[in-house]
């Protein structure tokens, strides 16, 4: 997937209003709860068919971890 | 083989709103409540109200319109009892004025726990132990709940159900599909209260080891791996396809959960019933609370096949089809 693509994807998924870039600080986003993290569930296994071990959810502070945590493999750019 | 014949459902009193949460929980939207997990409301036992008083209502609306005496098993599904001993449904029996030369015992299962009660039935019924079966699945998850456990008091409401499942000449036997894994333990647990001392409290608890604590996106990954493929095996066992069912009635966990459960094992939106705004999430009381309320609803017709799912706390599934 283009990055690009992923970054409208994931903020379509969040429902943010907010422009996400590989820097945004997911948690800092006022949108971002407990809720959130089914959202991103559902989108890794939506779009990239991989589950999300939750033990990672702690370290994911920025889009870039969580676009390291499905894999830089799966990424065009 | 087996027909379910009557259902009956008991909310207790208390009703917990949205915007009771957001009052407590300012941080907390209710528009955002409502929107991503489907739910307006819950009901809320009383401190002094326990799944024996919610069982002895819901029971007692079902013998209404049904003679108590043709009962003779009681299935009891819960995870709050009234005591460690004696079993609640033998306190049941008593409380019901059931007849005494009939069957009752106590099920420790979630929100697997109606497929589950509605295998036992079958095995009882088929083998001849049993003609009437009252399967009760009563749940005040609510107690076992942290005041400030947010996220969980939005989810979980308490309820009882009561349904009889007797013997039916000319219905369909159908299979079911278990399946159990218990390294998810961890991740939907009440660790205090019972006799294992020596536990660690997993570092992601907030909350205390008398309290329930659930992993929710960890539990949303079992049922993304698992339940799919429950579906597809149930049709394959029981030889249907996906156009032979005419509703599938899923446990209702949250609508987010189920709106992607939904979508993943390709089940047409319109035969997919989602029931539990003014409820929330009643455990092992989710299904039949649904099928109740198709039926008020005039959803169901004579000979329609309904797949049935429950999935959650063990961790624990289970699924089976049934006609009307």
């Amino acid at each position: 997937m283009k990055t690009s693509v992923f970054l409208e994807k994931l903020q379509e998924e969040l429902e943010e209003d907010q422009t996400l870039t590989l820097e945004t600080n997911l948690k800092e986003l006022e949108s971002y709860d407990s809720i959130s993290l089914l959202s991103v569930i559902a989108f890794v296994d939506e779009n990239f068919n991989k589950k999300i071990d939750t033990k990672h959810f702690k370290d994911i502070e920025t889009v870039s971890d969580l676009a390291d945590i499905i894999g830089k493999e799966n990424f065009e750019d | 083989m087996i027909k379910i014949s009557k259902i009956e459902y008991y909310l207790p009193g208390m009703v917990l709103t949205n915007e009771d949460l957001e009052k407590e929980f300012p941080e907390w939207s209710s528009e955002r409540i409502e929107e991503k997990i489907g739910i307006t409301q819950r009901h809320i036992s009383a401190d002094n109200e326990t799944v024996l008083d919610l069982a002895v209502q819901s029971s007692e609306k079902l013998f209404e319109n049904y003679d108590r005496n043709k009962v003779d098993f009681i299935l009891f599904c819960t995870q709050s009892p009234e005591y460690f001993l004696p079993t609640t449904a033998c306190i049941l029996q008593d409380k019901l004025g059931l007849r005494k030369n009939i069957g009752a015992i106590d099920f420790n299962l979630g929100c697997s726990g109606f497929v589950y009660g509605l295998a036992f039935a079958k095995g009882l019924i088929a083998t001849g132990i049993a003609k009437s079966v009252l399967l009760v699945t009563s749940e005040t998850y609510t107690k076992h709940l942290n005041p400030k456990d947010k996220a969980n008091r939005s989810i979980f409401g308490d309820a009882s159900a009561s349904t009889i499942i007797e013997k039916a000449e000319n219905a369909k036997g159908y299979e079911f599909c278990l399946g159990t894994d218990g390294s998810g333990a961890e991740n939907l647990i009440v660790k205090k209260g019972a006799f294992k001392t020596d536990f660690e409290l997993n570092p992601n608890n907030e909350f205390g080891a008398d309290d329930l604590y659930m992993n929710g996106p960890e539990i949303f990954n079992f049922t993304i791996e698992n339940i799919p493929g429950l579906i597809k095996e149930t049709l394959a066992v029981n030889n249907l396809t996906m156009d032979d069912i005419d509703h599938f009635v899923f446990h209702q966990a949250n609508s987010f959960m189920l709106n992607y459960l939904r979508k993943k094992a390709k089940i047409p939106a319109e035969k997919f019933y989602i029931d539990m705004a003014k409820t929330g999430n009643t455990v092992s009381a989710t299904i039949p609370i649904a099928l109740k309320n198709m039926m008020d609803k005039g959803m169901l017709k004579e000979g329609d096949r309904i797949l049935m799912a429950g999935f959650g706390v063990g961790y624990s599934w289970g699924a089976t089809i049934l006609e009307i």
